[in-house]
C-alpha cells in the first residue's frame, strides 16, 4: 500500500509495481504466479491500456500472468475476486491483487471527464451528468421521501475525516470540524465538497495464496477469505426501479455472507463505500444494517476505520484495495493509530462501482 | 468527433423515441433489445409524449469538458407521464425554483457542440417547466 | 397577371410561433454604449437562450404549427426553413427539424435565405408545391436569431424568434391565401459576407431605397392587381425592423393603427428577421374571427418584398387553442442585463 495522495514524481507503473513489491515483502518474499490488477481510467488519464505487461514487467515478474479488471471503484476488489478464483481453483497457486489508479496525469477537467465514463455515456453523460450530480441527485431524492435536510451527512462525514487522522496513508489527516463542515461549499445540492470524495493516486496490493503454500513462519500473519461475490444492478440511475434501494450492494452482500456462512451480527468490522455520503446510507440500508430511511443513523465507529474515500482519498479503481488492506491490517492489529479496540476477529468489506451500478463484497476471517 | 453516434441515436434524442413492448406493454427508453419489464424482446417504435415531472434533480456548476459553456445548469430525473425516467438537464427555468413533482415537458435543444464551433452541433431533449397558454 | 396563385387554391392549416423567454432593455444595451439618455428604437428585445439556435426554436414553432394543424407529420412532402442565421454554413437546418417533428424520409428538405423574408419566400414555394399537387402539406419556417455588431444601431433590435406555417389544401385551411404577390430587385442595403459574424448595412440607404421602395412596390401591386386596398382587410403586418418604419408604411397606405397593431411585435421583441412577418401572423391568427381578412408584407434586404392577402376560416376556432398563443410567449419573460446578453451572444472571446 502506498499512500493516497498527488504522486507527481510517480507515473502508473512505479506506482503499481511499487505496491506489488510491498506486499510481496510482507508476504514472506513468496513469488507470484499471476498479477491481477484493479484500475479505472489508465487508458484515458494515462493513454495506457495492457497494464498487466506494463505493470507486472516493471515490478520484476516477466513471463507471469497478468491482466487488468475494471469495474469502475471496485475494480481492485474485482482484481481480487479473480486471484481468490485462480487460487482456490488451482489453476494458479499465488495471485496477487493490485487496484493501482493514476490520476494526476492530466489536469483536473479531464480527471473528472474520464471519471464520468463510469455512467452511461450515451444517456447520462452526454446529457451533463457527472458522478458526483448523480449522487446528489439520488440524495435529493432521498431527503424528500423521509423528510430530511442535508445535515443527515454530517456524521458520515465527520467520522471519515476523523478515522483519516490516524491513518499514514491517507490524503486527509487533519480532521474537519462541524463548523468547518457546516461552512463547506455545496459540489452539488444537496452534497456538500466534504460529501464527496477527492481522486488521487493510489496503489496497494494483497498476496492471495493456499493455506498450505504459506511458510510456517508467516501463518499467524494470514486471513483467510471466507466468502466474495460480484452482484451488478443497471448502470443508469434512470434505469432503476427503486433509485434508494442499491440492488446490487444488498444481492452481492447476501451473497458473500452466505458463502461464508455467517451473518452480519458476526461481523466485527465493516468497511463499506463512501465515495460519497450518500452511498453508505444506501450501503448500510441495502446490506441490512438499517432499515430504509435510517441508512444515515448508524453508528460509524466501526465503519470505514481508516477514513474510507472521504478521508483516505479516493484512488477510484485502487481505493477497493486499500479497503482490502487496511481491513487485513485491522485484523491483524497493525493499524496504528486507527486499530479499534477488540481485535476484529471477522470482517466485511464492500466496495461499489459506479453509482451502487456493481458491487463487490468479501467477508474476511481468521 | 462522435458523429456515428450521434446519428444512430437521434431519433431518441430529438423527440424522445422508445419503445413498447408488444409483450407486457411497458413504454421503454431508451430503446433496448430487451424488455427490462418481461425480459421478452421489445421493438416495436413508442413516441413519449414529452411530458413529466421531476423525480430528483441537482445543480451542477463545475460542468464537465464540453458542458461548459451552458453551465451552471440543473440536471434532473425526468419521470415520464408514460412511465419512464429519463436523464435530462432542465432548461428556461427562469426564476421557478425546481423541486420534486414539477410538471416540466421537454423540449428540443443544443447539447454540446461536438469541437470548437468546428464539429457537429448535438441536439437532444431537455425539459422545461411546462409552458402556459 | 402578376400575382402568385396556384391552381388548386391553397391555405395555412396549422401555424405556431416561438420566442424565447430572454429580453434585454434597450435601455440597457444604450448604457453600455450610449449613456443612459439616448433614445432607442424599441423597448427590448428577445435573446436566444445558451443551448437555442435557429433549429430548436424551428422545432418548438414546428411542433406547435402541427398540433394545430392535427396532421400526422409523415403526411408533410416538405420541410423548408427560411432563415439569416442557420446554424451551419453548410448542411440543412431543415433535416434537422424534420427528424425533431417526425417527419418522413420522403420529403423535400432545404433552407431558404433571403434576409428577412426567407419565411414568407418558403410559404411562397410552398403554396406553388400544395397548389400544383405536387403534396399535401408543407412546412415553411421563418426563424432567426440575428446578429448585430456590438455598438452597431442595429444591436438594439436584432432579435431571436419566428413563426411555423404549414401550407395544406384551402378546404382544410383556418386561413385561405387568397393571393401573393413578390418583387425584387439587386440593392444592397445590407449583407453579411460568408464566414462574417456581423452584417454590414447602408445605414440610411436601408430607408427609401430599400425598405420603403420595395414594400411600396409590392403593396401597391398586390392591391391593383386584388382591386382591394387598406379598408378590405382587418388586420396587416408589415416587415418590422423597429417600431417606426412598419407604422409609417401602413398610414401610407391608409392602414389604421387597429388593423396594424396586433402584429406590430417588433417593440416588445425587437425585430426577429426572417421570422418577423410569420410571428406577426401568428399573432393576428391568435385572435382573427373567421371571415377576417389579413394583409402581410414582408421585406428582405438585398432586396424584395412578398406580399399576401388571406382569409380566415371556421377551422381557427376550433384549432388555435392547440398550442401556446404568440403572446403566450411574448408574456414569459425573464429579463437580462448587458453581461449575460453577451455571454448568450457568444460576444466573449475565450480563446
Amino acid at each position: 500500500m502506498l499512500p493516497v495522495g498527488e504522486h507527481w514524481d510517480l507515473s502508473l507503473r512505479t506506482l503499481g509495481a511499487r505496491a506489488v513489491r510491498k506486499a510481496l515483502a510482507d508476504s514472506g518474499n513468496l513469488q507470484p504466479d499471476a498479477i491481477y490488477i484493479g484500475n479505472g481510467l489508465a487508458n484515458i488519464l494515462s493513454h495506457q491500456a495492457n497494464l498487466g505487461a506494463l505493470i507486472s514487467d516493471e515490478a520484476g515478474f516477466p513471463g507471469i500472468e497478468s491482466c487488468t479488471f475494471e469495474a469502475a471503484g471496485a475494480s481492485g476488489a474485482a482484481a481480487f475476486r479473480a486471484a481468490c478464483m485462480a487460487v482456490q481453483s488451482g489453476l494458479v497457486d499465488i495471485a496477487i491483487a493490485l487496484g493501482v489508479e493514476k490520476i494526476t496525469e492530466c489536469d483536473g477537467s479531464t480527471a473528472q471527464a474520464a471519471q464520468d465514463l463510469i455512467l452511461n455515456y450515451e444517456f447520462e453523460g452526454t446529457n451533463g451528468l457527472t458522478v458526483s450530480a448523480g449522487a446528489a441527485i439520488i440524495a435529493q431524492r432521498y431527503l424528500s421521501e423521509y423528510h430530511l435536510d442535508r445535515s443527515v451527512f454530517q456524521n458520515i462525514a465527520l467520522q471519515s475525516y476523523q478515522h483519516a487522522q490516524g491513518n499514514p496513508y491517507a490524503m486527509y489527516r487533519n480532521g474537519i470540524t462541524e463548523a468547518i463542515y457546516q461552512k463547506q461549499p455545496m459540489k452539488n445540492h444537496p452534497l456538500g465538497l466534504f460529501d464527496v470524495s477527492s481522486l488521487a493516486d493510489g496503489a496497494a496490493a494483497l498476496v492471495v495464496t493456499r493455506e498450505e503454500l504459506i511458510p510456517e513462519e508467516s501463518r499467524d500473519d494470514m486471513i483467510r477469505v471466507l466468502g466474495s461475490a460480484n452482484a451488478i444492478a443497471p448502470l443508469s440511475l434512470h434505469d432503476r426501479h427503486q433509485l434508494l434501494q442499491y440492488r446490487a450492494a444488498s444481492q452481492s452482500a447476501a451473497s458473500a455472507l452466505r458463502k461464508a456462512g455467517l451473518s452480519l451480527s458476526n461481523m466485527d468490522l465493516l468497511e463499506i463505500w463512501d465515495a460519497h455520503a450518500i452511498d453508505v446510507v444506501l450501503a448500510m440500508e441495502a446490506i441490512g444494517l438499517a432499515i430504509e430511511g435510517e441508512g444515515w443513523q448508524t453508528d460509524m465507529t466501526t465503519l470505514s476505520s481508516m477514513g474510507g474515500c472521504l478521508g483516505r482519498g479516493n484512488p477510484l479503481g485502487a481505493s477497493s484495495a486499500y479497503q482490502l488492506v487496511e481491513t487485513v491490517l485491522q485484523m491483524r492489529g497493525e493499524a496504528g493509530a486507527c486499530q479499534i479496540g477488540n481485535l476484529p476477529k471477522t470482517a466485511f468489506v464492500q466496495s461499489l462501482g459506479g453509482l451502487g451500478s456493481t458491487a463487490i463484497t468479501h467477508i474476511l476471517g481468521h | 468527433m462522435e458523429a456515428p453516434r450521434h446519428w444512430r441515436l437521434k431519433k431518441q434524442r430529438y423527440s424522445l423515441t422508445g419503445e413498447v413492448c408488444p409483450h407486457c406493454s411497458a413504454k421503454i427508453f431508451p430503446p433496448r433489445d430487451v424488455c427490462p419489464e418481461c425480459g421478452q424482446e421489445a421493438k416495436t417504435a413508442f413516441q413519449f409524449s414529452g411530458k413529466g415531472e421531476v423525480f430528483s434533480y441537482t445543480a451542477i456548476t463545475d460542468a464537465p469538458a464540453g458542458y461548459q459553456d451552458q453551465a451552471p445548469y440543473a440536471i434532473a430525473l425526468v419521470k415520464l407521464n408514460e412511465g419512464p425516467i429519463v436523464t435530462a438537464q432542465l432548461t428556461d427555468l427562469g426564476t421557478e425554483p425546481v423541486r420534486i413533482g414539477m410538471p416540466v415537458e421537454m423540449v428540443t435543444r443544443r447539447i454540446k457542440d461536438d469541437g470548437n464551433e468546428r464539429g457537429v452541433i448535438l441536439y437532444g431533449y431537455k425539459f422545461r417547466p411546462v409552458m402556459q397558454g | 397577371m402578376k400575382l402568385l396563385i396556384p391552381e388548386k387554391p391553397v391555405g395555412i392549416i396549422g401555424y405556431g410561433a416561438y420566442i424565447p423567454r430572454y429580453r434585454i432593455p434597450a435601455s440597457e444595451i444604450s448604457r453600455i454604449w450610449h449613456g443612459e439618455s439616448e433614445g432607442t428604437p424599441i423597448k427590448e428585445k428577445s435573446v436566444p437562450g445558451l443551448d437555442e439556435d435557429t433549429i430548436t426554436m424551428s422545432i418548438e414553432a414546428a411542433r406547435n404549427a402541427l398540433n394545430r394543424a392535427q396532421i400526422d407529420p409523415k403526411e408533410l412532402r416538405a420541410v423548408w426553413i427560411g432563415s439569416e442565421s442557420h446554424p451551419y454554413a453548410v448542411k440543412p437546418s431543415g433535416t434537422v427539424v424534420a427528424e425533431a417533428i417526425g417527419a418522413s424520409e420522403s420529403i423535400s428538405a432545404a433552407d431558404f435565405e433571403f434576409a428577412c423574408k426567407a419565411g414568407t419566400e418558403a410559404v411562397i414555394a410552398g403554396m406553388g408545391f400544395v397548389g400544383s399537387g405536387m403534396g399535401d402539406y408543407v412546412l415553411a419556417v421563418g426563424m432567426d436569431t440575428a446578429q448585430g455588431r456590438p455598438g452597431d444601431v442595429l444591436e438594439y433590435t436584432a432579435a431571436a424568434g419566428g413563426a411555423a406555417v404549414i401550407i395544406g389544401p384551402a378546404s382544410e385551411a383556418l386561413a385561405v391565401i387568397d393571393a401573393a404577390y413578390s418583387f425584387v430587385t439587386d440593392t444592397p442595403d445590407f449583407w453579411r459576407r460568408q464566414t462574417q459574424k456581423y452584417p454590414e448595412h447602408g445605414q440610411r440607404f436601408t430607408g427609401d431605397p430599400a425598405y420603403f421602395h420595395h414594400l411600396e412596390n409590392s403593396i401597391e401591386t398586390f392591391f391593383t392587381e386584388t382591386g382591394t386596398s387598406a379598408k378590405d382587410y382587418r388586420f396587416a403586418v408589415f416587415h418590422q425592423p423597429n417600431a417606426k418604419f412598419p407604422q409609417k408604411l401602413g398610414k401610407e397606405f391608409g392602414f389604421t393603427k387597429e388593423q396594424f397593431q396586433t402584429g406590430l411585435l417588433s417593440p416588445m421583441i425587437g425585430n426577429t428577421y426572417s421570422g418577423a412577418v410569420l410571428l406577426g401572423l401568428s399573432a393576428i391568427l391568435d385572435i382573427a374571427e373567421p371571415g377576417d381578412k389579413i394583409f402581410a408584407a414582408a421585406f428582405g434586404s438585398g432586396a424584395g418584398s412578398d406580399a399576401f392577402s388571406f382569409t380566415v376560416t371556421e377551422r381557427i376556432k376550433s384549432c388555435r387553442n392547440l398550442a401556446p398563443s404568440t403572446q403566450a410567449y411574448i408574456q414569459r419573460r425573464t429579463e437580462i442585463d448587458y453581461a449575460v446578453y453577451a455571454r448568450h451572444r457568444g460576444k466573449y472571446i475565450m480563446n
